[in-house]
């Protein structure tokens, strides 16, 4: 049977929330989309949604998505998280490993969310997705 | 945002702008950070429409000692002004952070034009191809040009498609490094008739994707 997950999308961007939620939608239209405008809302979101797989923006007003993503790593050991950035610099990307977040190159695509989603399906049920 | 809403600009289209600024910034600070071996900070991109006089007043009161540019004009479906700026004191900065290890300390003035050129044109490049790619616009970009100390009238004189009083876009990010003490800010200027067309091309960018 296909899993059901949530993902929490935190973007200070409508537009970058619609793209990222229409990816989503496109990878798996059966998956709920949680959204959150800044790094502290995205921490409440996360606390009362519990949500399966986490994409932050890295560069939001207040805690950047790399602050985000230490304080969820903390409540959560496991959960797939990754960093929705241009701004892929090698100073972020060690930062981003020693949290265990991945990235999610923008401009957003499907093809791009779709790899992180499918790598976070396969890290969480421990086998391929289902089609 | 009152200004935006008298040119009939929507939330969505502002919030819009913003992200396409910070993409083509996020890659140009890859960019840099490559090319400078350090992690460089960026602020969220600030989009305002103003006169040309409250720009020249407002970089004139952050930079008091002068500044060093470097700026690219693009033409084409929207025409506009980009330009990186330093203060002049941080200017050389960026200078030693790139050739460091490559050429001697006394030949790094003869190479500073050069230098701060090709980084002015590996970051404006990648805001510019940025904005044209995501909205489809077509922008061609000109050779970039760089002036050391020059007063803020420099950076607006010489350019017929600024206009001086009317309302014009204005949009700056502001970099930094820690280590090697570079600072600087990118900014983009766009006069009227381009504001409106970028508001269309916006537009018809949101109506597809929503």
């Amino acid at each position: 049977m296909e899993s059901q997950r949530t993902v929490l999308v935190v973007d200070d961007s409508k537009l970058a929330r619609i793209m990222l939620q229409k990816a989503i939608s496109h990878y798996n239209s059966n998956w709920k989309v949680t959204v959150a405008n800044n790094g502290e809302d995205g921490l409440t979101v996360f606390e009362e949604n519990n949500p399966d797989i986490v994409i932050v923006d890295y560069h939001m007003p207040g805690i950047t998505g790399l602050e985000l993503a230490g304080k969820l790593r903390q409540q959560n050991r496991s959960i797939p998280i990754a960093l929705c950035t241009a701004n892929i610099q090698e100073a972020i990307k060690k930062q981003a490993a020693l949290l265990d977040v991945s990235f999610v190159a923008k401009p957003v695509s499907e093809t791009n969310v779709g790899h992180f989603l499918e790598k976070s399906e396969i890290a969480i049920n421990g086998t391929e997705p289902h089609e | 945002m009152n200004e935006f809403s008298r040119l009939s600009w929507s939330g969505d289209q502002v919030d819009a702008l913003t992200e396409i600024m910070n993409i083509g910034i996020g890659v140009a600070a890859k960019n840099l950070s490559e090319m400078v071996a350090e992690e460089v900070f960026l602020s969220i991109p600030e989009i305002r429409l103003v006169s040309r006089s409250n720009i020249s007043e407002e970089l004139l009161s952050q930079n008091p000692e002068g500044m060093s540019f470097v700026f690219q004009d693009f033409c084409g479906s929207i025409n506009g002004r980009s330009a990186l700026i330093f203060p002049i004191k941080k200017s050389f900065n960026l200078v030693k952070a790139l050739l460091n290890n490559v050429v001697a300390d006394d030949e790094m003035t003869e190479m500073e034009q050069e230098a701060l050129s090709e980084v002015g044109n590996v970051i404006l490049n990648a805001c510019i191809a940025t904005l044209a790619d995501t909205l489809d616009l077509h922008m061609e970009v000109e050779i970039p040009q760089y002036v050391r100390g020059g007063a803020v009238n420099v950076l607006l004189a010489g350019d017929d498609v600024l206009d001086h009083s009317r309302t014009n876009l204005f949009c700056a990010v502001n970099f930094k490094t820690h280590q090697s003490g570079i600072d600087g800010y990118v900014l983009f200027l766009l006069e009227l008739p381009s504001v409106k067309k970028l508001r269309i091309s916006l537009e018809q960018f949101l109506q597809k994707i929503m």
